[in-house]
């Protein structure tokens, strides 16, 4: 039961919204710099695509790209109401996966201690 | 008393799954008694075999819904990992029932490997 | 993003309208003295036009449309010693009222924070479902 596919599903979401939180950190301690674009972390469509496809979820690596709203020399293009409500929205899906992978595992652990 | 397989209609509960196991399992424990006797009087109840044959099939359909159930936890975690899923209650649930129905069809098991042991170990 | 989380996406837009609110009310105070000659028009008022996002069932939040310029034509005001006044002394000043400008202001303040706190309790409430049935 250990090739429950599942549980590398979840541990790749786990790695696209770890980076995705660290891009949130950085554009908001970035929001005074000026020239500074936002920058977006991307990975669910690509691991919706291994999963459906059956490629293993280890292959998909979060995609990080540049906010193209205009910058200037006194601002930077960060909106700070999008990256708080991204980072709100970020933490939970993480508390989600993070349970899901738990609960996988005490699963398999209720059954093993049973036998 | 005549036995019946349990299940076979969908939506039975965990609760009323293990009602019945108990009751299975004390009227099997107690024609096992019955059966004992009549072994001891030389003569073997066909009957009993057939009995325990009903339990062993509904312990199956109950791993087998455990089975099912493991299978939408499983789904539905996938559907949160790829941000698919629509309402966080729906894995939650989901998973909830995974895994109190494993816990209790491993109970179940259990108590019956236990009442079996009991069983062989009594003295002819 | 995650759709399972919906809310707040919703309490976003909220946020970033009232604010875009809030920022052209503070445009609307600052200018509200700027002197222009009659031969232009006067400084205009910003509207935020905001509406509703429907998705056929409970809705998705609300989205800026546009923003609505106020009326050109000013206050005309009589002060022959301005540099910009007119052969008649007039120069043009913003048809903007200080005291409304100022409530609506709260209105988008309350607006705004109102928001903030629905991201909070949505934020309690999917972590108490994360949370359930747990141990």
């Amino acid at each position: 039961m250990f090739g429950d596919a599942s549980i590398d599903v979840l541990s790749a979401a786990l790695g696209g919204l770890a980076a995705r939180q660290r891009a949130v950190s950085d554009d908001i301690a970035n929001v005074n710099t000026p020239y500074y674009r936002a920058k977006s972390v991307a990975f669910e469509g690509e691991l919706s695509q291994a999963v459906a496809s059956g490629a293993d979820p280890a292959s998909v690596t979060p995609t990080v790209a540049q906010s193209t709203a205009p910058v200037g020399l006194t601002y930077s293009n960060v909106d700070l109401n999008a990256e708080t409500i991204t980072s709100v929205n970020t933490q939970l899906a993480y508390d989600l996966a993070l349970r899901a992978t738990g609960d996988r595992f005490s699963l398999l652990r209720t059954a093993a201690k049973g036998a | 008393m005549a036995l019946s397989p349990i299940g076979g209609v969908g939506g039975i509960g965990a609760a009323q799954l293990a009602q019945a196991y108990r009751q299975q399992a004390l009227a099997a424990s107690s024609a096992s008694d019955a059966a004992t006797r009549a072994a001891a009087a030389g003569s073997v109840d066909a009957g009993t075999a057939a009995r325990g044959a009903d339990f062993a099939s509904a312990i199956g359909q109950g791993l087998q819904q455990v089975q099912n159930l493991d299978q939408s936890a499983a789904t539905k975690a996938v559907q949160a990992a790829t941000g698919n899923l629509t309402d966080i209650h729906d894995y939650v649930i989901t998973a909830t029932k995974a895994q109190t129905a494993t816990e209790l069809t491993t109970t179940v098991r259990n108590k019956a490997m236990d009442a079996f042991n009991e069983i062989m170990r009594m003295p002819l | 993003m995650s759709a399972v989380f919906e809310a707040l996406g919703i309490s976003g837009s909220g946020m970033e309208v009232h604010q875009a609110w809030m920022d052209a009310i503070s445009d609307n105070l600052a200018n509200v003295n700027t002197v222009r000659p009659t031969s232009q028009a006067a400084f205009q008022a910003r509207y935020v036009v905001a509406a509703g996002v429907e998705d056929g069932s409970t809705g998705l939040g609300v989205t800026e449309t546009g923003i609505a310029l106020g009326d050109p034509n000013g206050r005309l005001v009589y002060s022959p010693q301005h540099p910009m006044a007119d052969s008649k002394g007039y120069v043009r000043l913003p048809d903007i009222d200080l005291g409304e400008q100022m409530s609506t202001m709260i209105m988008a303040q309350r607006g705004y924070q109102a928001n903030i706190s629905n991201v909070d309790r949505v934020k309690e409430t999917y972590q108490a479902a994360i949370q359930m049935g747990r141990g």
